[in-house]
């Protein structure tokens, strides 16, 4: 048995630019689908006559960053920034 | 009873697609709309055919059968081509504008993928529906090519005109059901409009 350290995203927040066409129930709905990520809420904080900007608060245990982001380009939404991250570190017993 | 669950999952999963794509492309009241407007245009140009036939005083079966079938390929194939020329065009134009709005290229995505679908849903309602309208109105004459003695010519005609009649007033019910309106006002005012090309082109033909 080894112990190996794992460092998991549990928190991400994060703002997007998307098409009006694409609903937030779609768009919330295909990131919770994503593995480890267990709670999303998407605020709408500009709307203009195309897009919207949106703030995405995604919790989990351990959130793949890089599914995150293809959940995101499957539904037509730009990355704008990642506002705030929240790591952590755990010890796991391995064969 | 594996593989009607097999179709079952896979009917559910096509229809749930479907019904995503409509939705994000915003092309459902676009379906109904092609569907009324095309079988409108289908029904109205046999039934000019068949009365201006019966109105000469020659008219044959043969004759009008192949003309339907005629009419029904030709506006097809304009319906589906003009229809998909003419959604491609507009639809290319929204995808570029949403490109630019969010710096970011939406090639495969669900946006590209459900205007695509859409684009082809529309050109196919917009082909079919004129030739469904005009198969069905010819469907008289051509039960009396394949049995000729069982029933007159002119029996076949009046069927016709009422058949395609009746699909009219299903088409103005069906507009008054969409807009939540009068089924029966919105039905009987294309009903009329149909009597009223019967008229016309009777009056004029003789």
């Amino acid at each position: 048995m080894v112990n190996v350290l794992s460092i998991d995203i549990k928190k991400l927040v994060i703002d997007a630019l998307k098409p009006r066409e694409i609903s937030l129930a779609e768009l919330a709905k295909a990131i919770c689908n994503i593995d480890c990520v267990e709670d999303v809420m998407i605020s709408v904080a500009e709307t203009d006559m195309r897009t919207e900007t949106v703030r995405m608060i995604l919790t989990g245990t351990g959130i793949c960053y890089d599914d995150v982001l293809k959940v995101l380009n499957e539904n037509s939404t730009a990355l704008k920034s990642v506002d705030e991250i929240a790591v952590s570190k755990k010890q796991k017993k391995m064969l | 009873m594996v593989k009607m669950g097999f179709l079952r999952r896979r009917y559910e999963q096509t229809k749930t697609k479907v019904t995503r794509y409509t939705k994000v492309a915003e092309a459902g009241g676009l379906y109904r709309r092609y569907f009324v407007m095309n079988s409108f245009d289908g029904a109205l140009a046999i039934l000019g055919v068949i009365v201006a036939a019966y109105s000469t005083g020659n008219a044959s079966a043969r004759i009008i059968v192949n003309a339907g079938v005629g009419l029904a390929i030709a506006t097809g194939i304009s319906g589906f081509v003009g229809a998909y020329l003419s959604e491609r065009a507009e639809r290319v134009k929204k995808i570029k504008d949403i490109e630019h709005s969010i710096m970011m290229g939406i090639n495969g995505s669900l946006l590209y993928r459900a205007s695509k679908f859409a684009m082809i849903m529309l050109a196919l309602v917009d082909g079919i529906s004129p030739a469904v309208a005009i198969f069905i109105t010819i469907l008289p004459f051509i039960f009396y090519e394949v049995l000729p003695n069982s029933f007159l010519l002119d029996y076949a005609m009046l069927t016709a005109v009422l058949i395609n009649l009746t699909l009219l007033a299903l088409l103005g019910a069906f507009l008054g059901k969409i807009s939540q309106t009068s089924v029966v006002k919105y039905g009987l005012m294309t009903l009329v409009i149909g009597v009223g090309v019967v008229v016309l082109l009777y009056f004029t033909g003789s």
